[in-house]
């Protein structure tokens, strides 16, 4: 997967590291090499999937229709993380891709993907829906 | 006869659903969805304990079943099934379910500590 027309790119890590990056060249997943590459002007760096909890990928807006007005992703307290909770508002969709085990949510204004293994679940509704 | 649907999170967790909720066990994506009209629910396959669907009204009487499970934070719960009717095992999907008149309860069995049937026709007949 590569994406082009992103601002910045935030990687959260299995353990709490966070790496936030600005003018980012190319951001790159290659589930056949289970890494994350994001190429900067002056270098590149690299994550292994494995170690992934999320990215973010923010986005210029896009023009697209809003299929869900919010949507929540609990992540498991696994791995000496603390169990969290991520809110995605205006969201265009999102795919549970079980072959690259990954849960991406597609966003007006951000992209982020999940690593499946530290999913516990999620919901996405319109704002009219009360449960 | 109004049913509600309650799914049972592995750390035992509740989420609670009207009666016009669907859902699906997908155990090759390793996802349970739960879809209402205008909200979508998942849940990792790992991370369901159970699905129960119930009647709003309460149900007792004939064979009783109950279900004892154990959480992922070592909490133990116990669900009862009134009218008890059958229980089928999916061992392709690692599920099992116990079917009462009224009831329906889809347990992870990864999550399953024992179950018990009592039948009270059986004591009243020795």
């Amino acid at each position: 997967m590569s994406v082009n027309k992103f601002t910045n790119v935030k990687i959260y890590s299995v353990g709490g590291q966070r790496h936030f990056f600005d003018k980012v060249k190319d951001f790159q997943l290659r589930v056949e090499n289970s890494m994350i590459t994001v190429q900067l002007e002056d270098g590149l760096f690299g994550f292994p999937l494995d170690r992934l909890r999320y990215f973010e990928l923010g986005l210029a807006p896009q023009d697209l229709k809003v299929n869900f007005n919010l949507g929540e992703v609990f992540l498991s307290g696994a791995d000496q993380a603390e169990s969290e909770l991520i809110k995605i508002s205006q969201v265009i969709n999102y795919e549970w891709k079980v072959d690259q085990g990954l849960l991406m949510v597609f966003a007006l204004e951000l992209t982020v993907g999940f690593h499946l293994d530290q999913v516990v679940s999620y919901n996405f509704k319109n704002g009219n829906y009360s449960a | 006869m109004k049913n509600r649907m309650t799914v049972l999170w592995s750390d035992g967790r509740e989420t609670l659903f009207a009666v016009d909720a669907k859902a699906n066990f997908d155990r090759d994506r390793l996802l349970l969805t739960v879809n209402t009209g205008s909200a979508h629910y998942g849940w990792h396959w790992d991370h369901f304990a159970a699905l129960l669907i119930t009647p709003e009204d309460s149900v007792v009487g004939g064979k009783t079943c109950t279900i004892s499970l154990g959480f992922a934070n070592g909490e133990e719960l116990e669900l009862s099934v009134a009218d008890f009717q059958a229980v089928e095992l999916n061992q392709a999907k690692n599920i099992i379910q116990f079917k009462g008149k009224q009831v329906s309860a889809i347990i992870n069995l990864d999550y399953l500590l024992n179950y018990q049937i009592r039948d009270p026709a059986s004591v009243e007949n020795k």
